[in-house]
């Protein structure tokens, strides 16, 4: 340690260095946590995640007792339908299509992936509903055409987390799974035959596959089985104005009807959270600017204890910079290593708590956040550095100026 | 380097008349690499001048020049750079960090420096006698010892002058000659110049310029 960082630490007031030590960690700490989180859900928000806007939501009816025993159903009536869509904080409303068959869903062999067949239900929304892919990708013409697939979160979820590992089966990341093809296996009263399909995006709010319009109307009326092109609306997709979702609430109870327990929760979720995680920004945006004053306060307290040394360091040769450096030197040490501390312990904190249950809601971690996280962090801890070694410079050669 | 002073008054002394052979008030030049002893009682402003050279204080009239340099126009880091490789100086209020040892006194300037080795610093304090007090804080030493530390202090620096501003007053006969044998010494490998000012210490046998304030 070079000398002339002895002949300060004797002038320490240590309480001041505490403080601002501890205010910067929480600061630091909270305003790290919170960008990430920001990013990350920011990231969601754009639609990366899901291909369905934060304010379209799925409704239906529930099912009781009474439906079990046929006493009543959960088909929508076209009288219902108008009534909701006259709603004003309802801008869009579109029945779901289902497929009339059986469909099966497996791997395409020699693609990649380990072997698999599920039953699954295809259906399809209009394509105005559709966002976050590419509409190109989502066309389907003709039966030499590869079939577009938007798959439920769930899926991959169930495959990765509940299938893979009991089986002892690789885990699927959503970008191998979109980059080879699957087979859908259609299977109708009269006829059976198999096409091949493409994952596009993936959807928390749909439990279905969904796949375009044009091939659901395509299919049914190939494999259908009851060749009922109108078969009853047990579902509705709903486009919602913004933040409406507390007068849907209220609606929904009136109705007795059923909300996509997902679709809400996130898109809600979501909102609120990134206004908390505003809030706590802010919070730990002032705790830094506090912290970094009554640092630079410390700072001009070792300087005004520190004239007399600091006067005799001049006149030995010394430049203002020079000492302020190693004045700041000491110091700092402390403030980088609270800076790569923390950054440790959010990034654990994210891992350990936070990212785990993202994927529940249909959320997904993104490296961007980090990135941006650690980033600003760099450029605070860089930034105060200098801001530092420019104050106590000036507040020196504010002193000896004239004298 | 020469230094030249033209009419020089310190700011107390204005109005003052001086005798016709004294440096205040008249023009008079330091030449590179000569040795000066300038003797004057207290209060006749000894320090002051010392000060004025070292860039410390400006309460004065007059010019001073080193070569072509007015000293008036160089700023703090001028002086700063000065301080670190042309001009040493021993103060007669030693400056010394009471808190840091012996050792580390020098350190602050070796360090900035890198001038003397660790080894030549101790040879250093070795002749002088203080060798065995390296790590005691400065703030328990004698005057005599201080004045001695800060002796070596001003020598671990290249410098084209050394301001020894009354730097034995508290020294012996036989440790007075040590030290400046030393400081000498210092001088004539580096063709330095010396300003040496005193009380009337016996110095009669150095190769001194007498000059009277």
């Amino acid at each position: 340690m070079s000398v002339i960082k002895h002949i300060f630490k004797q002038k320490e007031q240590k309480f001041q260095l505490t403080l601002s030590v501890i205010g910067l960690s929480i600061g630091l700490f909270v305003s790290f946590l919170t960008v990430v989180l920001y990013v990350d859900l920011q990231k969601n928000k754009e639609g990366n995640a899901d291909v369905f806007g934060s304010n379209t939501v799925i409704i239906q009816k529930k099912v009781t007792s009474f439906t079990s025993l046929g006493l009543n159903n959960t088909n929508f009536t076209d009288a219902e339908i108008t009534d909701l869509s006259n709603k004003s904080f309802i801008t869009d409303i579109a029945p779901f299509e289902s497929a009339d068959y059986e469909v099966g869903i497996s791997e395409n062999p020699g693609d990649g992936l380990p072997g698999f067949y599920a039953n699954m239900f295809l259906q399809s929304v209009p394509n105005r509903f559709i966002k976050g892919i590419d509409m190109e990708a989502w066309q389907w013409a003709s039966e030499k055409d590869i079939v577009p697939i938007i798959l439920p979160r769930d899926f991959l979820t169930l495959v990765n987390y509940g299938i893979a590992p009991s089986q002892g089966l690789p885990q699927i990341s959503e970008d191998l799974i979109k980059s080879v093809r699957l087979r859908l296996h259609l299977i109708g009263a009269n006829n059976k035959g198999v096409v091949l399909g493409q994952v596009v995006g993936f959807s928390a709010q749909v439990s279905s596959v969904l796949v375009p319009e044009s091939f659901i109307r395509y299919s049914n009326k190939k494999y259908g089985t009851t060749g009922n092109a109108n078969a009853p609306t047990t579902r509705l997709f709903l486009k919602l104005e913004k933040g409406a979702h507390q007068e849907l609430q209220t609606l929904m109870e009136e109705m007795n009807l059923d909300i996509s327990e997902n679709s809400l929760s996130v898109s809600k979720i979501k909102t609120y959270l990134m206004k908390v995680l505003m809030v706590f920004m802010l919070f730990a945006f002032l705790i830094l600017l506090l912290s970094v004053l009554v640092m630079l306060q410390f700072l001009q307290l070792i300087v005004a204890n520190g004239k007399k040394d600091i006067g005799l360091l001049m006149k030995l040769g010394y430049y203002p910079q020079q000492i302020s450096k190693n004045i700041l030197a000491h110091n700092f040490k402390i403030i980088g290593w609270v800076g790569v501390l923390v950054g440790i312990l959010v990034v654990l904190f994210l891992y350990l708590f936070i990212y785990p249950s993202f994927q529940s809601v249909g959320l997904l971690p993104s490296f961007l956040g980090l990135f941006v996280g650690v980033g600003m962090i760099l450029i605070f801890l860089v930034g105060f550095y200098y801001l530092l070694k420019l104050n106590l410079s000036q507040t020196i050669l504010k002193i000896f100026k004239k004298s | 380097m020469n230094i030249f002073l033209k009419n020089i008054v310190p700011a107390p002394l204005i109005g003052k008349v001086f005798e016709e052979h004294s440096i205040w008030n008249h023009a008079c030049c330091f030449n590179a690499g000569e040795y000066y002893l300038i003797e004057a009682q207290s209060g006749e402003g000894k320090s002051s001048l010392m000060a004025f050279l070292y860039g410390l204080r400006f309460d004065y009239s007059g010019v001073i020049m080193l070569d072509d340099v007015s000293i008036q126009s160089l700023s703090l880091s001028n002086w700063i750079a000065y301080r670190q490789s042309k001009i040493a100086a021993v103060f007669q209020t030693l400056s010394l960090f009471d808190g840091l040892t012996l050792m580390e006194n020098i350190q602050v300037k070796n360090e900035l420096t890198a001038f003397k080795t660790e080894k030549e610093v101790d040879e250093m304090l070795g002749t002088l006698g203080v060798l065995a007090h390296k790590n005691q804080k400065v703030g328990t030493l004698s005057m005599g010892q201080k004045q001695r530390v800060a002796i070596v202090r001003a020598l671990c620096q290249p410098f084209e002058w050394i301001l020894l501003d009354e730097p034995f007053s508290h020294l012996d006969q036989i440790n007075t000659g040590l030290a400046l044998q030393l400081i000498l010494d210092a001088c004539a490998a580096q063709n330095a110049g010396l300003i040496l000012t005193s009380l009337g210490d016996e110095l009669e046998a150095y190769p001194l310029k007498t000059l009277r304030l």
